[in-house]
């Protein structure tokens, strides 16, 4: 436990003081959205038709951004080493690292969503958005970070990491997309934004794990 | 009294054999300084030991028992890298790295070892401010704050100047001296005191397999 809120301090330390992180993710997000009445006009009734989906693809290109970075400095710095010969287990390494990150490139999302949603004229509730935005965020984040544990000694890794990592979150485009559509039309929303909950009951104890196996992997 | 040993170990990297048959074996109280030119396995075996590399043959034992569990939780491993974030200041390194190596994480205990090792004074600077000697001093705090068995310790005296080397060695005499077993991949196996010298590359394959170390 004191390890895994040392790995949280650590890189939530790094990333504030680091400063551009913690702007520029919001900032991307913002601008993404921000291009779409650009780019398909301003009338209401068509944003309010693709909105939704537009809103989860932006917070999913915005989530790929800080993905590269995640585990590389600990591995070329060696920190990885003294990992493996530490009392406790690689995985709680793992998850204090998936938390800060999505403290960071996560929550951020979330939080903005019901400002972009207004923006963008949807007619959605900010507790329906935080309904849908939680869990798919927390889901880019840990499905992401087996990716990027994956490509870490590869030669161009955010492309291959992009590549991984798109069609991996398919699933959460639709279903999250398919609950925000029927929100906003006032129907039950049910189905799919439980079926993102149970994506993440799956994933939460299950993506760390692969993860210490890949980076295990990667050391020789 | 413990024993630390390797039993015919060989190590390959991409398909080539870079020491085979070597064996090894240290106690309490010990340093073996590992010697021989560049690329002849120094770190490939002292990652070996570490438990960091598997070895292509040959296993590691304590007291005789092949451990590797109990192994990698009392050795502390330094090598060539330099695991500091330079955004973080000193202390607050050292308090992350000595928590997951099962030191103490209280900012006293480690600011009375910084001023150990000669760097009290910088305990709050940012690491990207030090020079690389200044960081591998803030390493070798850590060397003092894990309270480990073994220590495996690659090329320490690099970037050292001589205050910091005399430091150093002083350091491991004293670890040593109060039972700890050092292993060194080093140049100067002259620094060292009455140490155990082991030709890594007398191992290099094709040489007589008979050749053990002591």
């Amino acid at each position: 436990m004191k390890q895994l809120t040392a790995v949280l301090m650590q890189d939530l330390r790094i990333d504030i003081r680091h400063g551009g992180q913690i702007v520029i993710l919001p900032a991307f997000f913002l601008l993404i959205v921000l291009l779409y009445p650009l780019g398909l006009g301003a009338d209401v009734k068509t944003l309010q038709t693709s909105g939704p989906g537009l809103l989860i693809i932006a917070a999913l290109l915005a989530s790929l951004l800080p993905l590269e970075k995640l585990y590389t400095d600990d591995l070329k710095d060696g920190t990885m080493d003294l990992l493996l010969l530490s009392q406790q287990p690689l995985s709680l390494y793992v998850t204090g690292k998936i938390m800060a990150h999505w403290i960071i490139a996560g929550a951020p999302l979330v939080i903005m969503s019901p400002v972009l949603a207004q923006m963008m004229g949807l007619g959605i509730s900010w507790h329906a958005l935080m309904l849908v935005f939680t869990p798919a965020t927390l889901l880019f984040v840990l499905i992401g970070q087996i990716a990027a544990a994956l490509s870490l000694n590869a030669q161009r890794g955010s492309v291959l990491l992009a590549l991984l990592v798109i069609p991996l979150y398919i699933p959460i485009l639709i279903f999250g997309a398919g609950a925000l559509d029927l929100f906003q039309s006032g129907m039950s929303a049910k189905g799919p934004a439980l079926f993102l909950w149970a994506m993440l009951a799956f994933a939460l104890p299950l993506t760390p794990l692969v993860t210490v196996k890949l980076l295990k992997m990667q050391i020789d | 009294m413990a024993v630390f040993s390797g039993k015919n170990l060989s190590c390959a990297r991409g398909h080539r054999l870079i020491f085979e048959d070597l064996s090894f074996e240290i106690k309490n109280g010990q340093i073996l300084a590992l010697t021989g030119p560049n690329g002849c396995g120094k770190t490939s075996l002292l990652r070996i030991m570490a438990g960091l590399l598997d070895p292509f043959t040959g296993s590691l034992e304590w007291n005789g028992e092949k451990n590797p569990d109990f192994l990698a939780q009392n050795i502390l491993w330094m090598g060539q890298e330099t695991p500091l974030k330079p955004q973080l200041s000193v202390i607050e390194n050292l308090q992350f790295l000595s928590c997951i190596m099962g030191g103490p994480s209280d900012k006293a205990a480690i600011q009375e070892t910084l001023e150990k090792t000669g760097l009290g004074r910088f305990s709050h600077y940012p690491v990207r401010y030090l020079s690389m000697g200044q960081r591998r001093r803030t390493l070798l705090t850590l060397l003092y704050l894990a309270k480990r068995k073994i220590w495996l310790i690659d090329e320490p005296t690099n970037h050292l100047d001589k205050e910091g080397r005399d430091h150093l060695v002083k350091g491991v005499m004293d670890y040593t001296n109060q039972g700890g077993m050092a292993v060194i991949a080093t140049h100067r196996p002259e620094l060292w005191g009455s140490c155990t010298v082991l030709d890594v590359s007398a191992f290099d394959e094709g040489t007589a397999p008979e050749r053990i170390a002591a």
